[in-house]
């Protein structure tokens, strides 16, 4: 296990390298304009003003030594300063981190919890009149924009029930149940919207597992259905459902941003769509590359569940 | 060769038809478990193939509708989707002109709709078609190649696929900059992969083939084996990629310019229209609504025709 770590570990490098890279050449496709973006149409721009940012920016230097400097400054935490904020980018984000991290967090515990549910009740009774409107719900919910969806139960709820999402946004720290009040329903909402579609991959990977032999031993042997369904299918089946965890954790990234803007809430989402808006160069790259640092990290892990759950995997 | 390939095809294909023939013994066998589950009897199994052509019949009935919808849009009797009325503001769906109602400018929403399914439809198809092409390429030289060029074509996915969903376009966008062709290149970068691991994944699978091997024993170059039997033989799975694609790719334009990362004001489009209504929804809820159902529409059209498609040529998949 622990070489499979390592090697999972080395296996990282080369993808966070071409993420920064990726990032970095993205960025300086417009860089050339940097210095018009940063003044905008400021007065206080001079040539004296222009070289000094240059200079501090380091644009004056050829281009790998201004990826070098830049990736050793992400290394040390280091990821620069809001150009509109004045403040930290790492600052910045950290401030932010904590909301979107609750919203995306809660939402797939919900949705691999109800999906799980579901998708082994649907094995169970596979081709029933339930397998059926799931699977019509579902496709309905992948063509669905959701948060089209989110709006429609607003505009719901505040003409049933007079109820509007909270202006104000609280921290937890301030105020427990109306910050419960304000996450509850975004994150409900995006974690009841990807039941339909996860526990399609569990109902599927579940009835593979039914098929296999050593379930029909088990049957054979006299075993309860119960028995079998607890100790041998769901056992076994935990692998794929670790793959809905992924995917449920990758959507709820991408959910947790539009849910942001749906509900006006203060998270990474919304703060990299504003310094997009305000073209603030350091937060955009600070931000993209924190964002697939997250990913990096949270795929390694997944991978690890994996080869945890299915020792044969560490040996390939 | 062509022959060849022919037999294969057919060959496999009744292989799998047997194997499904052959079921009753493990069917039997399981029906005795319950409650673990049953096999569907034929004529459930009958009714459930019916169904199926039904349910793509009507998504291609739905797509074809709005093709020609957004093809004949300059004919029809519409307002201009950009000419604003101050007289009939936030009109509600139904009023005389305006069957669908008016936005908060007086612009009829009917009209803005039906033009915004010509930006999506043109979107999605450039994305998809350009997508597809390079994808399947770098997939093929990936493939066919190996080696170096193949890690690092790898790689390179990996970081697009390290970015979950609309993260990824979030990255292009936010550093190209908002607006159509922006869109267009930000979509088709994201799509590529898709496109690019499948037909790796196929000239995986085919290069140890018999049929392969027989044209390589005939002398054809790797490059003619490659570009004649296998990029043939893996079209239909690109197609089918191609025709599940465009409703993502639809769904994803659609939730930038929701974001005001793509199409520009005043151009109509489904996700600003979506967007426009957010600040109104109380008093005008259809400007929201009526968009969102659009993308609804179209989205299902097309995953109808490509759950058909998927079902038509790869069987197996069938559950």
């Amino acid at each position: 296990m622990n070489q499979y770590i390592l090697r999972r570990l080395l296996q990282m490098i080369p993808t966070v390298l071409l993420s920064t890279l990726f990032v970095f050449l993205m960025v300086n496709m417009v860089r050339g304009s940097a210095i018009d973006i940063y003044f905008g149409t400021s007065a206080s721009r001079s040539p004296e003003a222009e070289a000094a940012l240059a200079a501090r920016l380091g644009i004056d230097k050829p281009l790998p030594v201004q990826y070098l400097t830049w990736l050793g400054k992400i290394m040390t935490g280091d990821f620069g300063e809001s150009w509109r904020y004045n403040k930290p980018v790492l600052a910045l984000i950290f401030e932010r981190l904590s909301l979107s991290f609750e919203l995306a967090i809660v939402a797939s515990l919900i949705s691999i919890f109800f999906s799980t549910l579901l998708g082994t009740y649907l094995a169970l009774h596979q081709n029933s009149v339930a397998d059926q409107v799931i699977r019509f719900i579902s496709l309905i919910f992948i063509s669905a924009p959701l948060y089209w969806v989110a709006l429609g139960l607003i505009a719901f709820l505040s003409k049933a029930f007079r109820w509007i999402p909270p202006i104000q946004y609280v921290p937890i720290t301030r105020d427990f149940w109306t910050h419960l009040q304000i996450i509850a329903i975004p994150s409900t909402l995006w974690g009841i919207l990807s039941v339909p579609i996860f526990s399609r991959y569990v109902r599927n990977s579940v009835l593979d597992i039914l098929s296999e032999d050593y379930v029909r031993t088990a049957r054979a042997k006299g075993l309860s259905g119960r028995r079998v369904l607890f100790v041998h299918v769901l056992k076994n089946a935990a692998g794929p459902l670790i793959t809905v965890v992924g995917l449920s954790l990758a959507g709820a990234a991408g959910g947790t941003l539009l849910m942001e803007v749906v509900f006006t809430l203060p998270g990474m989402g919304r703060l990299w769509l504003t310094s997009i808006y305000q073209r603030d160069l350091p937060m955009i790259m600070g931000i993209s590359v924190f964002i697939s640092l997250v990913f990096v990290v949270a795929n390694f892990l997944v991978d690890l569940c994996y080869a945890w759950l299915d020792p044969r995997i560490r040996y390939q | 060769m062509r022959g060849s390939t022919h037999a294969f095809a057919t060959s496999e294909g009744r292989h799998t038809m047997s194997v499904t023939n052959t079921e009753p013994i493990p069917s039997l066998a399981r029906r005795e478990l319950s409650p673990l589950p049953a096999q569907p009897s034929a004529t459930v199994r009958l009714l459930r193939q019916v169904l199926r052509t039904r349910v793509t019949v009507i998504g291609l009935a739905i797509v074809v509708f709005l093709v020609i919808l957004a093809i004949i849009v300059d004919f029809l009797p519409l307002d201009d989707p950009n000419v604003m009325d101050s007289s009939v503001l936030r009109a509600p769906p139904g009023t005389p002109g305006h069957l669908l109602g008016t936005d908060a400018f007086g612009r009829d929403v009917l009209s803005r709709v039906l033009y915004g399914s010509r930006v999506s439809l043109v979107i999605s198809f450039a994305v998809v078609g350009s997508a597809s092409v390079i994808g399947s390429l770098l997939g093929l030289l990936a493939g066919y190649l190996g080696g170096a060029f193949d890690s690092i074509i790898s790689r390179i996915w990996d970081v697009i696929f390290s970015f979950p969903g609309i993260l990824f376009l979030l990255v292009i966008m936010s550093t190209l900059g908002a607006g159509v062709e922006m869109a267009i290149v930000a979509l088709t970068i994201s799509s590529i992969p898709i496109f690019g691991r499948l037909m790796r994944e196929r000239v995986m699978a085919q290069r140890s083939r018999q049929y392969v091997e027989a044209a390589r024993c005939l002398g054809a170059s790797p490059w003619y084996i490659m570009t004649r039997h296998v990029l043939p033989n893996s079209l239909t799975s690109v197609l089918v990629e191609a025709a599940l694609a465009i409703p993502g790719v639809i769904l994803a334009e659609a939730a930038l310019s929701y974001l005001g990362l793509g199409v520009p004001p005043p151009t109509p489009s489904w996700g600003k229209m979506i967007s426009e209504g957010q600040d109104i929804l109380e008093v005008a809820p259809w400007l929201s609504i009526v968009p969102g159902f659009f993308i609804l529409l179209t989205t299902l059209g097309f995953n109808l025709v490509g759950d058909g498609l998927r079902d038509f040529f790869d069987p197996t998949q069938l559950k």
